[in-house]
């Protein structure tokens, strides 16, 4: 057998990964990171989509995709080859619809379009539909499995939504198909549970009690909506439920593999620390640590000696400036490093603060090649 | 119509709500703001949402929970989370423990929970809703002069303000139609509730103070109060200093990433200052002498107040 050329981590995560999922709390660069890694992907040959959720308008325009419409758009070679990319592979951008919520869930599983057209118009339903947890989350999730079934794609990168506490997508499809499987709303499906109070006559004991609980709490008359509301979605919702499971196996799948980005500032990290706890709980196949935005200690030369006094004081607190700004990073990520322990081959890369925003094709390819740079 | 606050004006509401895009600085601001209120003697009483824990540690006092707990003078912290604030709530009802104990086992609690639309915002802010005005119901005296929260990044932060008309607009009638009402009543009382905005001179966070400034007023129907520009770049080089550098042809990597770096923040602070002509603006500092956490809240309390004072910015 040829010896191999010694590859660095991130070419060999190419090689064995179909999706790469970009996670970390909001404000910590992983759309710009999510973009870079695919226009670099892209030029090393593999035919790329990044799956972005709220790009800058001008990261977005480079990208050529536009909020208004949510398919798979194609960056042309020569738009490529202006940028100085010489792309080998093709490379797709789609913007997610985070907006996308339960009404198509509704629409995609009912039996007929009468059926989803009395959900969508229950007036209980459109007032709670948009605050159903991880419901958002959940639709970005499906289109990625929706996209990894469907097209030929050597490699999906997937950014997501940006969320305090991260963690809501990573719980979405279960959350999904639990909430429809096995938890308390499931007593309200019985049909004609709450079609008169006298019906609550026809339960047992104990099913009395509660509801007369739930009577207490949220009002009866709230709960008679929220009856005839989950009746009419009883309908759909095993086919929701079968494809929920599938979705969270994608997410489990070997070819699959999760990049966490933080800034390396103590919250960012700290969050940072508590999602890769929950990675690691939920056996998600981890990929590697991002540490994005960490201050460079940009080169100085030799001052003038003809510089004024002011002038140079200037000048060293400036140094002053960058340097604490520069250890403090660096001291945040050391410090980062120890309380987790990376034992395995994991991907892990730290990644200068640029001096202006990223926001072209060229710029992305820069930063790229940082990530795809040895050591 | 530059509207400006001062310290009557601020100190006669009682709920302050911080929100941004996430890495702002929210829960320094919420640090510095708390410290502010204590400082004027308010009995001020700061808030984290869904089980976090980065406020008790940045005042080195630990995980605090769900119950207010003074952590200094004048300044007490409450860590909020779902479940027990939903037992609370429940208990109110119907009174006794037992039955609460027989109907919600802990594991449909937590589902029930996840699966009820909005559920997790509603009670956050009833709770919210309670520490302000519990006492003032019943003719007592407050526990609290300032309520200040340090509230979810932009999107879960809306959710918080606005969930409580969904509920108004989807229940008839019953008792948590009437606690809703109640949670509007407060957060869209302009004598009660005040939001703070923190931003940074970047797109994206100017993007979205423009965005949620805009629905804070249209959805949540919220009283804006001033908003803050983070983390601004220090203005070290002097234009002389500048002009020097200039005759003397000196440009290395070091100057060259300054003057860009604050190209940037400026540029971004004036398209803060032209989309926000009609608010207050506070500029705060990027800190980067050696400073612990509270150090830097300490710092930006007085730099907050100065501002107010009118002294600077």
């Amino acid at each position: 057998m040829m010896a191999e050329a010694k590859k660095e981590p991130l070419h060999l995560l190419l090689e064995k990964k179909k999706i790469l999922i970009c996670c970390g709390s909001g404000g910590v660069g992983k759309t710009t990171t999510a973009a870079a890694l695919a226009v670099y992907a892209s030029s090393l040959g593999y035919k790329t989509i990044v799956l972005t959720i709220d790009p800058a308008k001008r990261l977005a325009n480079s990208l050529g995709i536009q909020k208004i419409d949510f398919q798979e758009k194609q960056i042309s070679k020569t738009v490529l080859e202006k940028a100085g990319i010489k792309a080998h592979g093709p490379l797709f951008a789609m913007m997610l619809d985070t907006k996308r919520t339960f009404d198509e869930i509704i629409k995609k599983y009912s039996p007929d379009p009468e059926r989803a057209q009395a959900i969508l118009e229950n007036k209980l339903y459109q007032h709670l539909s948009s605050l159903i947890g991880g419901s958002q989350e959940y639709m970005a999730m499906e289109k990625v499995y929706e996209i990894a079934q469907e097209r030929d794609y050597d490699l999906i990168i997937v950014d997501t939504p940006p969320s305090r506490h991260a963690l809501d997508f990573l719980e979405a499809p279960n959350k999904m198909s639990s909430m429809v499987g096995d938890s308390i709303l499931k007593w309200f499906l019985k049909p004609g549970l709450f079609i008169g109070r006298s019906s609550i006559k026809i339960l047992d004991k104990s099913m009395k009690r509660i509801f007369k609980t739930f009577d207490k709490v949220a009002g009866f008359e709230f709960l008679q909506d929220l009856s005839t509301m989950l009746i009419s979605t009883s309908g759909l919702l095993e086919g929701f439920q079968e494809r929920a499971q599938k979705v969270e196996l994608l997410l489990h799948d070997d070819e699959t593999g999760f990049l966490l980005i933080s800034a390396p500032q103590p919250i960012p990290l700290r969050e940072a620390a508590y999602f890769y706890s929950k990675i690691e709980e939920y056996r998600f196949p981890f990929a590697g640590f991002i540490f994005n935005r960490v201050q460079p200690l940009p080169a100085s030369s030799k001052l003038p000696t003809t510089l004024s006094a002011a002038a140079k004081a200037e000048y060293f607190e400036m140094q002053f400036l960058f340097k604490s700004l520069h250890q403090r990073d660096v001291g945040e990520i050391q410090k980062f490093k120890k309380q987790i322990p990376i034992d395995r081959q994991l991907f892990f890369k730290t990644i200068p603060q640029f001096d202006h925003d990223i926001h072209d094709l060229s710029g992305l390819y820069q930063l790229g090649e940082k990530l795809f740079l040895a050591g | 119509m530059n509207q400006r606050w001062d310290f009557s004006s601020l100190f006669k509401t009682h709920l302050w709500i911080v929100t941004g895009k996430g890495g702002t600085g929210k829960t320094t601001v919420t640090a510095a703001l708390g410290l502010l209120g204590a400082s004027h003697g308010l009995k001020t009483l700061m808030v984290e949402t869904h089980g976090l824990n980065h406020l008790g540690d940045l005042f080195e006092v630990g995980k605090v929970g769900y119950q207010p707990k003074s952590i200094r003078n004048g300044l007490s912290l409450a860590q909020l989370n779902v479940e027990e604030a939903f037992e609370e709530y429940v208990l109110r009802q119907i009174k006794f423990k037992f039955i609460y104990n027989a109907v919600f086992n802990n594991h449909y609690v937590k589902n029930f929970i996840d699966a009820a639309p909005g559920l997790s915002e509603l009670l956050t802010i009833g709770k919210i809703w309670a520490l302000v005005e519990d006492e003032v119901r019943v003719g007592k005296k407050r526990n609290y002069d300032l309520v200040i929260v340090d509230a979810p990044a932009t999107g879960h932060g809306l959710s918080l303000l606005t969930v409580a008309q969904i509920v108004v607009d989807a229940v008839r009638v019953g008792p948590m139609k009437n606690h809703a009402d109640g949670i509007i009543k407060l957060l869209q009382n302009p004598n009660e509730t005040l939001t703070w905005l923190v931003t940074l001179p970047e797109e994206m966070p100017v993007n979205e103070t423009v965005e949620i400034e805009k629905k804070l007023v249209d959805q949540a129907k919220v009283e804006v109060g001033p908003i803050l520009i983070n983390s601004l770049w220090p203005n070290i080089l002097s234009d002389t200093s500048q002009k020097e550098f200039r005759k003397e042809k000196f440009k290395d990597e070091l100057l060259k990433s300054y003057e860009e770096r604050r190209e940037q923040c400026d540029f971004y602070t004036t398209r803060i200052k032209e989309e926000f002509s009609h608010r207050h603006l506070i500029g705060l500092p990027l800190i980067y002498q050696s400073s612990t956490p509270l150090q830097v809240a300490q710092h930006l309390q007085g730099v907050i107040h100065q501002n107010i004072l009118g002294k600077s910015l």
